[in-house]
């Protein structure tokens, strides 16, 4: 089934979010999520929860994920309170845009399209702590 | 999400002058920054965020320096002894940071469920390749013998090595290794830490990888951990078991290199590090110690292992050889030795002293490897 629908980004996020220089999402992005399989409440951003108002806007509309299954091992152990968990999706262009962000080379935001279902999108990953 | 419905038993109302907590510099961030210092009049503070509900946050908050930061950032120090401070807060805000509660408490007592686990560094980089941890009733820190450090090094080290050996195929070489695979054992030192005692290596360092081997350096310290998880893997269940699987000699001596030894103040051995999948931690005890004995034992019996009488003459440290020769002048055995046992070898060429020395033979090759050495019974 083919979809034509313009890819969008939710409504009112700020002007120029994602940044230009942001990527269209490509190969394996992980998470810490609290239960597998994950669900919607492991994917609610800062600007959703309403955290850190006054920070960045436009990270506080996506999502921070890993690269690596070693990188997000590591985010579970040094965070166990996010989640005993990790999930993976395999991104694809049509779900949203990437980007490495904070300065740290394993952090990277990704800001989903309206349309992306990130509860079907990602999936439980075998061994979890 | 839940409300934060815990709170250690003994956690005391106090104030320590904060009214928000605005991170200065960010250390760790995931969906916002987890770990990073606030400055205030009164010092500096490390934040580590614990724990968060619908309406409020909650974070661990101990005085901290430039220094502690630093030792973070490097490498030097976990996550977790980072907090690990003689005064300990828990300080709740809304969701912008403005404080609402400060209460004093200690490390310990925070659910464990809430902090990093104890051997996780601030970032992935700087986890430890490799970490071994010697843990015994009678040590704590400031007074663990000698004898332990040395055993977790010379252990970790020798263990290292024989892997790096297995993986290259280098076994059947004669004596002092080809310098390229020292880069796969001789491990920068990361960290030490004597609360038990603890030694941790990192990657090569770049200089070493100059070498021929650089560019599949990365690919053998893969195979080298597999082969050392298989081996733990063992370990951890062979003592359990009435006949254990057979490993092979060459696992075996990688495991007689890290076992607790039979007599000593060491009751258990953890290993860790990025070496093995899933951040597995595998613990050895005297259980394990006395499976790997046995096992060697058996091990070796089946493998042409044999004692040679004599003593040793024309030793050559470059190669790390020597000829054994019996009373008569005859030749023995020309036989080749690890860095481990060279200076004690050396020790009864040197002094001209009679030695027994176990040997095992490598087919078609004319040294045999020296395994041990001791004194020939008078």
């Amino acid at each position: 089934m083919t979809n034509n629908a313009p890819l969008t980004f939710p409504k009112g996020w700020p002007a120029e979010c994602p940044p230009v220089d942001a990527a269209d999402a490509e190969g394996d992005i992980y998470r810490v999520v609290k239960s597998t399989p994950p669900t919607d409440g492991d994917f609610l951003s800062q600007a959703q929860l309403n955290q850190a108002v006054g920070a960045d806007e436009c990270r506080r509309c996506g999502l921070s994920v890993l690269r690596t299954l070693r990188d997000a091992e590591h985010c579970r152990d040094l965070n166990p309170h996010l989640g005993g968990f990790i999930a993976l999706a395999a991104a694809r262009p049509e779900h949203g845009k990437l980007k490495q962000t904070g300065g740290k080379k394993f952090h990277h935001t990704f800001w989903a399209y309206h349309s992306a279902q990130l509860v079907a999108l990602f999936r439980g990953v075998d061994g979890d702590a | 999400m839940p409300e934060l419905n815990w709170m250690p038993e003994h956690a005391a109302d106090d104030d320590i002058g904060l009214e928000s907590i605005v991170p200065e510099d960010v250390l760790y961030e995931y969906d916002g920054p987890r770990l990073f210092t606030v400055a205030s009049d009164s010092g500096l503070y490390l934040c580590y965020l614990c724990d968060a509900g619908d309406t409020r946050f909650r974070f661990v908050v101990v005085p901290t320096s430039e220094k502690i930061v630093a030792r973070l950032k490097d490498g030097l120090i976990t996550a977790y002894e980072s907090l690990d401070q003689p005064r300990v807060w828990l300080i709740d805000t809304g969701l912008s940071g403005e404080v609402e509660r400060t209460v004093r408490t200690n490390l310990i007592e925070i659910d464990q469920r809430f902090l990093p686990k104890p051997t996780v560094m601030l970032h992935p980089d700087l986890e430890p390749v490799l970490t071994v941890k010697l843990q015994g009733q009678q040590m704590r820190a400031g007074a663990v013998p000698a004898s332990v450090m040395k055993r977790a090094i010379d252990g970790a080290y020798g263990a290292l090595k024989k892997l790096a050996e297995m993986v290259e195929g280098v076994q059947e070489a004669a004596g002092r290794p080809v310098r390229s695979i020292r880069t796969l054992y001789d491990l920068p030192a990361q960290r030490v830490a004597f609360a038990s005692f603890e030694v941790a290596f990192g990657l090569p360092e770049a200089a070493q990888q100059e070498l021929a081997i650089r560019e599949d350096a990365a690919a053998k310290l893969q195979r080298m951990s597999i082969i050392l998880a298989d081996s733990l893997e063992w370990a951890r269940t062979a003592g359990g078991q009435a006949q254990p699987a057979d490993i092979g000699l060459d696992k075996l001596e990688v495991l007689d290199k890290l076992v607790p030894l039979r007599d000593g103040v060491t009751d258990l051995v953890q290993i860790s590090g990025r070496f093995f999948p899933k951040r597995s931690i595998y613990t050895l005890d005297r259980t394990a110690s006395l499976a790997v004995k046995a096992a060697l034992l058996k091990a070796r019996a089946r493998d042409d292992v044999e004692t040679l009488e004599g003593t040793p003459r024309e030793f050559d440290k470059d190669k790390l050889s020597f000829i054994l020769r019996n009373d008569g002048g005859a030749d023995v055995a020309h036989c080749v030795l690890s860095e481990e046992l060279a200076d004690e070898a050396y020790e009864y060429y040197h002094n001209n002293v009679k030695a027994k020395v176990v040997v095992r033979r490598v087919k078609d090759r004319k040294p045999v490897e020296v395994l041990g050495i001791s004194p020939a019974e008078a």
